[in-house]
């Protein structure tokens, strides 16, 4: 990342970190962690578990809506306050400043999430619980897809209106945590059309099952790193497709 | 003198809605800005001149013709690094203080980020942003977002100033301070494109200026050969002018005042102002002041505008 892009990401940064509307997410985030416990008091199973599965769980989402309410309104807010046009009339090229902003968000939202993920951690230990690897890596997984997520709403932001792009981020948050168990569901044979719908949409959509790790954390079942490093290798490359997209898109527009 | 701006037959048509007709915003615009001069580009609201600037600094690319900014493309970062843009009403990063923003606009012009820290304190000084370094943007007046949009501008230290309405909102202060800098840079032998409505500022500051009119250029040339200058009326300010003169002086003129013993006449032509001034000096009387009335460059540009009309195929 080269002296430009990181200007942009900071500037990114600070502008974000700055914003109410983070704050507001935020305080939603850490609500939800304590209201875990209230969760876990009802809970006929392990109140703990019950805990540490309900606030993962929300962590996710978290990210989903830092990535709906900041990311995909992200470029579209700079073009109508006008800062883009004091920022690409510079040396500073369209590719470095989609990529500064994406590495921008991607900082400020892994922040509200570790600093969520701390949070709850602190929690588990309060009441009595133990921090387990599996727990790592189910954070680990989160902050993967909130790489995704943070490329697709910004690829959606450069190509749409942010409301549309917006509504877009949640349709692929639910289409990526879904199409893996519809394709398992319609792989028995008997209705090969919907198979072989759910095997397209499979493919050439992101999976964002393939960095959930929250069940794995849960049942208690031995973390499989190796799993973990393919899924982050595979965010890795859906992020890098999508922004690719976004600095196309970007590329060809008139301000 | 070499070319800094170069624009050839620049055409830019838009089609608002995906079924509605074409707007022509610019039909063949053909200018050059030579280095070093103040170049003043004109024209009244809707004739193109933001759609122009935004075609020169690579916000937009043109539907035909040719640009040239610094020698190169609008669209090759190494042309935009000697540039420096104030937009229209410009915004920031609101969450920024002017430190921080400079030295982002620093870094993104090519700067390194202590290169930049060395210059803010001078700069914010030269805008009388100083005691406002550490604020947020976000709670500045229009003004003092105007003159830290101008450091901005100023922070890599270009060699075209691009200022879109740079004198908008500021108070009279604000608009000599922001004038005083536009000709210390002049001064350094920078090239200064500037477009404003603000018509008495750009005659005092440009030496060429080109008038757009409805996405073309209707005059251009040096200010002082496209205004007349001889004088279209003088105002006489006399004390002491004996009755008989003093009658003469309110028969001829257009408007006529006294005070006490001094009079003010109003004296339509070229010749009457000093043809009275000299016999109220020869009756004894004190001339006090002669000011001729020249053409002023609003008063030029509305005669244009009011001349050229709507331009023929206008979409307007």
């Amino acid at each position: 990342m080269n002296a430009r892009t990181r200007a942009i990401a900071l500037a990114t940064f600070r502008e974000s970190v700055r914003d109410r509307l983070l704050l507001l997410v935020v305080v939603f985030a850490i609500a939800l962690v304590l209201f875990s416990r209230v969760l876990g008091w009802l809970s006929v199973e392990d109140e703990l578990k019950m805990v540490q599965d309900f606030s993962l769980t929300g962590l996710s989402l978290l990210g989903l809506f830092l990535a709906v309410l900041v990311g995909a309104g992200s470029l579209a807010r700079e073009v109508e306050r006008r800062t883009v046009y004091t920022a690409l009339t510079r040396t500073a090229t369209r590719a470095e400043f989609i990529v500064g902003r994406y590495a921008g968000l991607v900082a400020v939202f892994w922040l509200c999430q570790l600093g969520a993920a701390a949070l709850l951690a602190g929690w588990i230990v309060v009441w009595g619980g133990a921090l387990h690897g599996a727990f790592f890596a189910a954070v680990a997984g989160l902050l993967c897809e909130t790489l995704v997520l943070t490329a697709i709403a910004l690829f959606l932001g450069a190509l749409a209106a942010p409301a549309i792009a917006s509504v877009g981020t949640l349709a692929a948050y639910l289409v990526g945590h879904g199409t893996e168990a519809l394709r398992d569901l319609t792989a028995n044979g008997r209705n090969p059309d919907f198979a072989m719908a759910f095997e397209v949409l499979y493919r050439v959509l992101p999976n964002l099952e393939s960095v959930n790790f929250i069940n794995a954390t849960t049942s208690g079942r031995p973390v499989d790193w190796g799993a973990l490093g393919m899924g982050a290798l595979y965010a890795a490359c859906w992020a890098v497709a999508f922004l690719a997209g976004a600095v196309a898109l970007f590329r060809r527009r008139q301000f | 003198m070499s070319t800094v701006v170069l624009a050839e037959a620049l055409q830019k048509s838009f089609r608002p809605s995906a079924f509605g007709p074409a707007v022509h915003a610019l039909r063949g615009v053909s200018f050059a800005v030579e280095r070093g001069e103040c170049f003043g580009y004109l024209g009244p609201n809707g004739a193109g001149k933001t759609t122009t600037m935004k075609v020169l600094t690579g916000l937009m690319t043109p539907s035909s013709g040719r640009v040239e900014l610094l020698g190169g493309r609008p669209s090759e970062a190494a042309a935009r690094r000697g540039l420096g843009y104030l937009p229209e009403n410009p915004y920031f990063y609101e969450h920024l203080t002017p430190r921080e923003a400079l030295e982002f606009y620093g870094v993104l012009s090519g700067l390194d980020a202590r290169t930049v820290r060395e210059r803010s304190a001078a700069l914010l000084e030269r805008v009388r942003l100083t005691d406002a370094a550490d604020r947020r943007i976000r709670s500045f007046s229009k003004g003092m977002r105007q003159r830290f949009g101008l450091a901005a501008a100023l922070v890599h230290e270009p060699e075209l100033l691009m200022l879109d309405e740079p004198l908008s909102g500021l108070d009279p202060a604000g608009r000599h301070l922001v004038k005083e800098i536009i000709l210390e840079e002049r001064a350094r032998g920078r090239t200064v494109f500037l477009c404003s409505h603000v018509l008495a500022d750009v005659q005092e500051l440009c030496d060429r200026v080109v008038v757009l009119h409805k996405g073309q250029i209707a005059r251009a040339g040096r200010i002082d050969e496209l205004l007349d200058s001889s004088p279209r009326s003088f105002e006489l300010c006399a004390a002491h002018v004996p009755d008989a003169l003093r009658e003469t002086l309110r028969a001829r003129a257009t408007l006529f005042r006294e005070s006490g013993d001094t009079v003010t006449a109003h004296l339509a032509g070229a010749e009457a102002g000093p043809e009275l001034a000299a016999a109220v000096h020869a009756a004894g009387g004190r001339v006090l002041s002669l000011v001729p009335d020249r053409e002023t460059l609003e008063s030029w540009f509305v005669r244009v505008i009011q001349r050229e009309g709507p331009a023929p195929g206008s979409d307007a």
